[in-house]
């Protein structure tokens, strides 16, 4: 039998030895290290927020300092009014920056940000599953997803003019009145599930606006319930239903 | 049997709910109970383009509050594009039009209807032969009638066209010299059902976005659809397409000769259908609507030059792409929609190119199924309702009749109940003549003195203004009436202007491209002393009959218009006090329908239409009383005039034997090219948020800002050899007028080096001054997508 060559014994080794080096980086890493990877001073407290454990007998008598908020009476409560007047101050500003957005409530909001001429366009990128960043949210799509954007939705403010357009000829101003933003949903009783108070023709999907990524006044106070029409029943004369059985106005003989 | 109990349980209850959902969905609510929260809604078609999508139109306190999407409408199914969704707001420019003012002393002064009414009939009556309307496929279908019935019916002449003429008199001399018989034999349900779709010079992605959507968005749901874009610029429609086919402008002729050349070449061409429905013809040497025979063997040896890579040479279009056409023709497992619009029909061969198209169809058998057909778009609301369907066209009769067949004539005078003779068997002046007409001073033979335009705006959209609208602004006689519901480019210069009421402010019906007619009441009040258009025709009839004008006299010495109530009683329907005692639209309407049987373009009565989203004619009446639609013309299986057991027949075909025809044209150079003095091809058209010229959307807040102003498309590589950059401003100039436009490269079409596009929707930028009015010999439609034009820099020192 012929013997290894020179430079395969060399190998041989080097290889062992890599090998041993190898494993025990290994078990070093995983060895469980309770102590701090960086060590420092201890910062020094001042001792009156140190609070001494509470004697089982004095808990009777004193309040836990961490509770001292706590109200055992109803009457010390911020009035309920107050409370509305936030949650309806709240939902108003959000019912006004959506209304900014569109010509009335049900029109296609314009986009507020700009967006490529042509090209297949990125819009589900965020639109699909809505997003928040550093607090502003794009929102998910309040219906399903159709393949060309833009046919109803056009930016708010168009490509840039030139530096010195022709003078407007038409009259910019327009009179329309939109219908009003929809006003709170109905409830039978106080703690009743509101009814829907707007169509849901192009708003099917709820959690569009009143998803965790929605404004904070139109926020569900229970996001977690996606079975939206279960409790909130929508209006049969806001889904354009009655459309046909409507008395129709005009020269009808 | 706990089992069956549950269930019982789980089935009553289930019924208890059915029942409540149902009584709430049933329930009518009152219209106050719902008032404020957005109850009281009604149907409408959209006042824009040719789709004819409805919408809902939510009414509040006499005034439109909101608008959505139909779920009910087969069109759109609930769907609307931008444009749709803010039609409501069309209404409430703050410069609407509220008085009739007449031009004195170069200022427009406020005068009463009586004293305009006064004017137009007196001017009339000075020379009815002088006299011509000047009408739009955005006329109501009654609108129309009334206006055609006065000028042909009462004046006893053919001076009426309408602004259709400039959009889709080449899809009708297309349709009429192949089928024998107007307007298309599918419909838009072909959309959900083929496989192929071909763009032929068409961006509906912009221009018909709901019916792009309603087959891109099949995708979506798993299906295949095959979208090949054949076009002179890259839109947003050729980003969702397979194939982009970019060809030189004016070579589509030499590409579908290229298809039909291949199919006859490889024997896959449909032989049976050929020999069981087709006819051959070519054009005479005075290309005309009826042309000469052909042979099929002499079809094959005309298509013989055109082999794959002489197309390639005259489109520019690769060969392997001619080749990839014609296999897919070829495969008759596919369904193959063609679709086109402008494209097609703006076009100085605009009858040719339609012919080859349907051609295509025909040889290849792609026609009479669903999914399989060539279907031409229209842009106007009622481009087909009313221009094409009523007649309101220089040529033109109600219901597809034509004043050059003695018949058709004596039809119209015996239902009008006028003298015989009294309709001229010589078509008036097509839109082109009328104008340019208009603008001949009187001692040189414009002898056309008095126009009355309706619901368009000729001093925008005109081809070549210079020549065909401004001069006759400057001649003493020329009167120019105008009604219109804003100020336009077309009012500004107008002798009179009358305001006109608009959409919900009055009953109306318009007919869509896929043959489908509409209707909708009246929901609000118009503003001002706005008045219906239909009012003012029978104001202006009533007052020439006062007038004594024989021609507003039936044979029985009635007035045309006359209208009696339930008791026997003529309604003053000219005084508007009265104009609303009933109504006029039904009456009109019903009187109409009766033309339409004898091309087969059977209307239902008025009542149908009020029950429905539309409908689509031929409308038949059932043996059970109901009233059918048909989807699919000449097609056995759908279409009730086809003799059971033919499967496809053209029952007005032109050879009289129930035969189309395949039509061939060689390709040739346009009148006018790029050369060194002009080298760029311009090209017009339309943008998403812009309705035609703009006088609408302009005033739209939402589409205005979304598209402030036109623009000149240009490639990068002209704009780096003239220096400019996006948003610089350059002269485009033609031989016939200039005009000045921001560049903008890479925006919403990218034209090739040598090619600019610019959009004609802004008042401030009239692209018309530049364009051709070169036109199709045949349907005397201008060509507004090719012409010569030079570009440069806009001097130093000019406008800033």
């Amino acid at each position: 039998m012929k013997a290894p060559a020179a430079s395969h014994r060399a190998m041989h080794v080097f290889g062992a030895v890599l090998g041993a080096v190898l494993l025990a980086g290994f078990m070093r890493g995983t060895e469980y290290n309770p102590a701090p990877r960086v060590r420092g001073e201890p910062v020094a407290r001042p001792s009156s927020d140190l609070r001494a454990a509470p004697s089982y007998t004095s808990m009777m008598t004193e309040p836990q300092a961490r509770n001292t908020h706590w109200r055992h009476s109803l009457g010390g409560l911020v009035p309920q009014a107050a409370v509305d007047e936030a949650v309806t101050q709240g939902r108003n500003e959000a019912v006004a920056a959506r209304a900014a957005r569109r010509a009335f409530d049900g029109a296609p909001p314009t986009i507020p940000h700009p967006i490529d001429q042509r090209g297949v366009l990125g819009c589900l990128d965020c639109h699909a599953e809505g997003v928040v960043v550093a607090g502003r949210s794009a929102p998910a799509m309040s219906h399903a997803a159709y393949t060309n954007c833009t046919q109803c939705h056009v930016v708010a403010d168009g490509p840039r003019e030139p530096a010195a357009p022709p003078p407007q000829t038409v009259a910019t101003e327009n009179a329309f009145r939109p219908v009003p933003p929809p006003a709170f949903g109905e409830r039978a009783w106080a703690g009743a599930p509101p009814t829907i108070p707007h169509s849901t023709q192009m708003r099917g999907t709820c959690l569009s606006c009143h998803g965790v990524s929605g404004a904070q006044g139109l926020k569900s106070s229970h996001p977690w319930r996606v079975s939206c029409t279960q409790c909130h029943a929508p209006g049969a004369a806001l889904d354009l239903r009655p459309s046909m059985d409507v008395p129709l106005v005009g020269r009808t003989q | 049997m706990e089992t069956d109990r549950r269930t019982l349980m789980k089935l009553a209850a289930m019924a208890a709910a059915t029942t409540t959902v149902n009584r709430l969905a049933q329930a009518e609510p009152s219209v106050d109970a719902t008032a404020g929260k957005g109850g009281n809604w009604q149907k409408a078609p959209c006042r824009f383009c040719g789709t004819g999508c409805h919408v809902q139109v939510n009414v509040e306190g006499g005034r439109v509050v909101a608008v959505a999407g139909d779920p009910l409408a087969e069109v759109n199914k609930g769907l609307c594009c931008v444009k749709g969704y803010h039609v409501g707001l069309a209404l409430y420019g703050k410069d609407r039009l509220r008085t009739p003012m007449l031009k004195r002393n170069g200022t427009h002064v406020p005068i009463s209807w009586a004293e305009a009414i006064d004017i137009i009939a007196g001017r009339i009556q000075k020379d009815p032969k002088g006299f011509a309307v000047y009408g739009s496929g955005q006329w109501t279908i009654p609108e129309g009638y009334a206006a055609l019935k006065l000028v042909k019916g009462g004046l006893g002449t053919n001076n009426i066209d309408a602004n259709a003429r400039l959009c889709m008199a080449s899809a009708v001399t297309g349709y009429v010299s192949t089928y024998g018989v107007d307007e298309p034999a599918g419909t838009f349900t072909d959309l959900d059902k083929c496989d192929v779709v071909i763009l032929w010079g068409n961006n509906p992605a912009e221009m018909h976005p709901v019916l792009f959507s309603r087959f891109i968005d099949r995708r979506a749901r798993g299906e295949k659809v095959t979208l090949i874009d054949i076009g002179t610029r890259r839109t947003r429609s050729t980003d969702h397409a397979q194939h982009f086919l970019q060809f030189k402008p004016n070579s589509d002729l030499a590409i579908a000769n290229g298809i039909a050349h291949l199919l006859l070449e490889r024997g896959t061409f449909d032989e049976e259908f050929v020999r069981k429905h087709c006819n051959f013809r070519q054009d005479t040497a005075e290309p005309s609507l009826q042309g000469q025979p052909m042979t099929l063997q002499e079809y094959r040896k005309a298509l013989g030059p055109y082999t794959p890579e002489a197309v390639e040479k005259l489109s520019g279009v690769r060969a392997a792409d001619i080749r990839m056409l014609a296999d897919l023709f070829a495969n008759k497992e596919l369904r193959i929609t063609s679709l086109w619009c402008m494209g097609m029909n703006q076009h100085t061969r605009g009858t040719a190119i339609n012919r080859l198209v349907h051609g295509l169809h025909l040889l290849s058998g792609h026609f009479g199924r669903p999914g399989d057909a060539p279907t031409s778009l229209t842009g106007q609301p009622s481009a087909c309702g009313t221009v094409r369907e009523v007649g309101t066209l220089a040529h033109g009769l109600p219901g597809g009749l034509v004043v050059t067949n003695e018949k058709d004539r004596a039809i119209t005078e015996q239902l009008w109940n006028v003298p015989a003779g009294r309709i001229p068997a010589k078509p008036g002046p097509h839109t082109v003549a009328m104008w340019r007409n208009f603008s001949t001073p009187a001692d040189q033979g414009g002898d056309i003195n008095t126009v009355w335009v309706q619901c368009t705006n000729p001093g925008q959209s005109l081809p070549n203004l210079n020549a065909l609208f401004n001069p006759s602004r400057k001649l003493a006689d020329k009167f120019l009436v105008v009604s219109d519901v804003y100020p336009t480019a077309t009012t500004k210069d107008a002798d009179l202007i009358l305001p006109s009421a608009l959409w919900v402010e009055k009953n109306g019906m318009t007919g869509n491209s896929e043959r489908r007619t509409q209707q909708w009441f009246k929901m609000v009040p118009p503003p001002g002393e706005a008045r219906d258009d239909v009012w003012q025709l029978i104001a202006v009839a009533r007052r020439l009959f006062e007038l004594g004008n024989e021609g507003m006299k039936d044979k029985d010495g009635q007035f045309i218009f006359r209208q009696l109530d339930a008791t026997g009683r003529e309604v003053p329907i000219w005084q508007w006090e009265h104009y609303d005692d009933i109504n006029v639209d039904e009456r009109l309407f019903n009187e109409y329908r009766l033309f339409t049987t004898h091309k087969h373009k059977n209307l239902a009565p008025y009542r149908e239409y009020v029950k429905a989203r539309g409908l689509r004619w031929p409308v038949v009446e059932q043996p059970d009383g109901s009233w059918r639609e048909t989807q699919y013309r000449f097609a056995e299986f759908d279409d009730p005039f086809v003799k059971k057991g033919e499967g496809i027949q053209f029952y007005h075909s032109v050879t009289k034997d129930d035969r189309a025809l395949i039509w061939f044209h060689p390709a040739e150079d346009p009148p006018e090219k790029p050369d060194a003095e002009f080298p760029f091809w311009l090209c017009t058209g339309r943008v998403l948020e812009h309705w035609h010229t703009g006088t609408l959307t302009m005033r739209i807040p939402q589409l205005r800002r979304a598209m402030p102003q036109a623009y000149v498309e240009m490639h990068r590589e002209d704009a780096a050899r003239l220096g400019v950059q996006n948003g610089d401003v350059v002269v485009v100039e033609s031989r016939r007028g200039k005009l000045e436009l921001p560049v903008w490269m890479d925006g919403r079409g990218s034209p090739p080096p040598g090619s600019l596009f610019v959009p004609f929707f802004d008042e401030r930028m009239l692209i018309n001054l530049v364009t051709l009015d070169a036109h199709d010999p045949i349907s005397k439609q201008p060509d507004y997508k090719k012409c010569a034009v030079r570009v440069r820099r806009r001097p130093e020192g000019a406008r800033p």
